[in-house]
This record gives structure tokens, C-alpha cells and sequence, in this order.
């Protein structure tokens, strides 16, 4: 079993090193082989958490451009030669954020049942108001256009394109910002070793722990939808901690959901209960015991492996690498979800642009999947 | 805190979490387990299959969708613990 999660370990914090390669994707490929349903649960779950940690490193390194109001923290960062600093705090938040996950699931096992049949009734409305929040730290009216262009998206995509996800979500988040890129001839300066983080950042992963337990409540919310209902007015290096602790204390805490109240929220643990169906006391302690071990292992993979994946700037041309990462992404969008996917794929990168063109956070387009929520909940 | 002390506490992670798997049983049969035996009845609610099986020492259930005629049939699958009591899930059957 241990080498099972080591296997888990390694393939999740290489597949995390190339943009495009989700989770999701590998999940099928396990389930698709029929191995032994509990040997590829502790798989899946080492791979969920050990590329949760592992993908730190394409998201800074290959997401920037030279629109400054567009820019993710990380990127400002990075675009201030500080890169490895923005690796640092993120990959921080996700350890930080799995202990304080595991901290808070007698918590969580207690209240969530309970929680889930207080909030179902309201469900919608709670949404609503977290939207409207979203545009009140804004009050741009383009924030509004691109939020509703990407929900018509997302409801015509996830009804008729296969693997919807992969090419509505690297459109918007991913190519866009390429795009920006190599128009934009970016330059990324060298960057210099800093590796600090604060206490007082330290404990956004609490923060980020608590959201991701909260976000467990809404069917359809992902870690991204909950850093952008709750980011806030935090400092880049709060955020950066924040967004770390929702990725990986997400998968923890789904499958505490899953153990309690069969509800599978994330993609590798719906994958899980296809092959297990109930966890007992026992599957779960052993699949967080995968977890830690993947938070731990990769962890130290991503701190060790960041200043190689910095120095690659120092011999490659940024743009080369992009346009060879934007190849990459059509490549994979057109096995997985064909034509369609790349009617979608173009057209979702067209969106992503426009945001931080008009000079609105590209957060906005998570209406791609709060409207689709939104219309399922109503 | 710094990159120095990450690494201590990432690796203390990682080895809290590699004691945990070995130290922990699963109760989980660790292979495909095969049972022979009559399929008497069997009814679904909320995405699982519930089937009456005979000899009946145990809760046979299937999350898989499998549609299984009322005969004799030998079930693939796994013993895990649920709620305390033995549970037989179905993967296949012939």
C-alpha cells in the first residue's frame, strides 16, 4: 500500500508540473484499468493532493503578462522577480492548509450532516448573496457582462461537450493569460531566492481550511469559486497562502464528507466512491494518511524543484514557451472534447482575455460555473 | 518561517502519513473476493443497489449499475466494514 501512494505521489507531482494534466483525467484512467478498487483510491487520493502542491509551479511560472490589473498575486510577484517566493507561500498554504484540514475534521465530521440538511433549503440564496459580495468589491460593470457571457457559456457547455471542464476552464484561466503573454512579449526577470513566510500569512490557511469545509455545502463550488467569494482585500502573500489551503484541504475534506454523508464534491473522490461506495472508519483514516504523506512528499519536491522550473526562463524565451504550453493545451482539448471542445476552448480564451482588457479580475469568469450552479440550485 | 524549517515540517508530514499507512488495517478485503450463491431480490434507492443474497450473512450492495436477474449468480467483489456490521460490494458477476 505504501508504494501504491509513493507511485501516487510521483505521478500527481508530475502530472501537476504540466499544465492541462487535471486530476480528473487521471482518475478515469485508473477506474478505466479495473485494478483493485482500494489500492486505486489511495492512488487517486496521493495523486489529488501531490499535484494539488506540484501545479504551484506551471501557475506562476506560466500565467503571466504584462496587463498588472489582471494579474494573480502570484504573477505580480513573479513579474517582480519573486516567483520563488510566490512558490514558497503557496506551497505553504497547501501543507498548512491539509494539517489544518485534518485539525478540523472532528469539527467537521460532527457539524456537516447537520449543516447539510440546515442549508439545503437555502442553498440558492446563500449563492446569490455570495455573488453579489463578488461584485460589490468591484462595482465594475464589465465584471457583471464577462460574470453572465461566461455563465451562458458554461450552461451550453457542460450540456453538450464532452469533458467540459478541461476546455472551458483552461480557456478562461489559462490560455487567456498566454495569450496576453505572447502579445505582450513578456519578460520574466531573474528570479532571485527569497523563501519567508509570516506567521500572521500562515494562518490565512486556516482561513482557506474553514472556506474549503464551507464550500463542501454547495454542490458545484470548487476551490476556485470559494478564493474568489472569499479573498477579500487580503495582501498578495495572504492570498497566495489562502489559494494553496483550498486546493489541498478540499480533497481532504471530501473525503470526510464522503465518510460521513456520502457526498463526493471533488472530482478524484467521485472517482473514489465509484470504486469503494462507503468509506468505513478504517478506508478513511488510511486515505488521509495517504494524503499527509502526499502533502508532506510533495511539499518538499515543489520547494527542492522550484529554482530548476525558475532557472528554465534563464535559457528558454518566455513567449517560445508559451506558445509551446497554448499548442499543448489545443492538442489535449481536441483529444478529450473534439471539435466541440475546441469551439468552446477558443471562445472561452477569447472571454479570458477580454477581462483583463477592460481591466476587471479574471475571477469574474467563475460565473462559468456559479450561473450553471445557480440554475441547477433554482 | 523559513524554507529551512518548511522542509523539517513537510518531512515530519510525510512521515506521520507513511506511519499511518502501515500502521493502519483497512478493513477492506485486500482482493476480489468471489461468493457463489441465489439472487432472491434486489431494489435500489439513491444510486445503490441493495441485493438479497443467499447464504445472507451479510449486506450485498452494488454502486456500480449492474442489473441483476433473480437466479443464482457467483458476485466478484470486496468485504468492507460499514457502520460496524460486514458489507459485500459488488464489482461484477457472472
Amino acid at each position: 500500500m505504501i508504494e501504491v501512494a509513493l507511485l501516487g505521489v510521483v505521478i500527481g507531482f508530475l502530472s501537476g508540473l504540466v499544465p492541462g494534466i487535471h486530476t480528473n483525467l487521471i482518475a478515469v484512467l485508473v477506474v478505466s484499468f479495473q485494478a483493485d478498487g482500494f489500492l486505486s483510491s489511495v492512488f487517486l487520493v496521493a495523486v489529488a493532493v501531490s499535484r494539488s502542491i506540484s501545479d504551484t509551479l506551471p501557475t506562476i511560472f506560466l500565467g503571466a503578462s504584462d496587463d498588472v490589473l489582471s494579474l494573480l498575486p502570484s504573477h505580480q510577484l513573479l513579474k517582480k522577480g519573486k516567483g520563488l517566493e510566490a512558490v514558497f507561500l503557496s506551497v505553504a498554504g497547501s501543507l498548512f492548509g491539509c494539517l489544518a484540514s485534518v485539525a478540523l475534521l472532528p469539527l467537521f465530521v460532527l457539524a456537516f450532516p447537520f449543516l447539510v440538511m440546515l442549508v439545503k433549503p437555502v442553498l440558492f440564496w446563500l449563492l446569490l448573496a455570495g455573488i453579489f459580495v463578488l461584485f460589490l468589491q468591484e462595482r465594475k460593470i464589465w465584471g457583471v457582462i464577462i460574470f453572465v457571457f461566461a455563465g451562458v457559456l458554461g450552461i451550453v457547455t457542460l450540456s453538450s461537450v464532452q469533458n467540459p471542464l478541461f476546455p472551458l476552464l483552461s480557456g478562461l484561466f489559462g490560455a487567456s493569460g498566454l495569450v496576453l503573454s505572447i502579445k505582450n512579449r513578456s519578460v520574466i526577470p531573474t528570479q532571485r531566492e527569497r523563501s519567508k513566510v509570516k506567521g500572521k500569512s500562515l494562518l490565512s490557511s486556516l482561513v482557506g481550511a474553514g472556506a474549503a469545509a464551507v464550500m463542501l455545502l454547495f454542490p458545484g463550488l470548487g476551490p476556485s469559486q470559494a478564493a474568489s467569494l472569499v479573498a477579500g482585500k487580503r495582501s498578495p502573500s495572504s492570498f497566495l497562502v489562502l489559494t494553496g489551503a483550498l486546493g489541498t484541504a478540499d480533497v481532504v475534506l471530501s473525503l470526510a464528507a464522503l465518510a460521513v454523508a456520502g457526498k463526493a464534491r471533488n472530482g478524484a473522490v467521485v472517482m473514489i466512491q465509484s470504486l469503494l461506495g462507503t468509506l468505513s472508519f478504517s478506508t478513511t483514516a488510511t486515505l488521509l494518511g495517504a494524503s499527509l504523506a502526499a502533502a508532506g512528499l510533495a511539499t518538499i519536491g515543489a520547494l527542492l524543484f522550484a529554482p530548476v522550473y525558475a532557472r528554465l526562463f534563464e535559457y528558454f524565451d518566455y513567449s517560445v514557451l508559451c506558445c509551446i504550453v497554448l499548442a499543448f493545451l489545443f492538442v489535449l482539448v481536441m483529444a478529450l472534447s473534439g471539435w466541440r471542445g475546441i469551439l468552446v476552448f477558443v471562445t472561452a480564451t477569447a472571454l479570458g482575455t477580454l477581462a483583463p482588457l477592460k481591466g476587471v479580475r479574471r475571477s469574474h469568469a467563475m460565473g462559468c460555473l456559479l450561473i450553471p450552479t445557480l440554475v441547477a440550485l433554482w | 518561517m523559513e524554507q529551512r524549517t518548511m522542509l523539517i515540517v513537510a518531512a515530519s508530514v510525510a512521515v506521520m502519513g507513511l506511519l499511518a499507512l502501515f500502521l493502519i488495517r483497512p478493513q477492506v478485503s485486500p482482493n476480489l473476493v468471489s461468493i457463489s450463491g441465489e439472487v432472491t431480490a434486489v431494489r435500489t434507492a439513491k444510486g445503490v443497489t441493495f441485493i438479497s443474497f443467499v447464504p445472507n450473512d451479510f449486506i450485498v450492495v452494488s454502486f456500480n449499475e449492474l442489473s441483476f436477474e433473480p437466479m443464482n449468480h457467483t458476485l466478484h467483489g470486496r468485504l468492507q466494514e460499514y457502520k460496524g456490521k460486514v458489507e459485500f460490494v459488488v464489482e461484477s458477476y457472472d
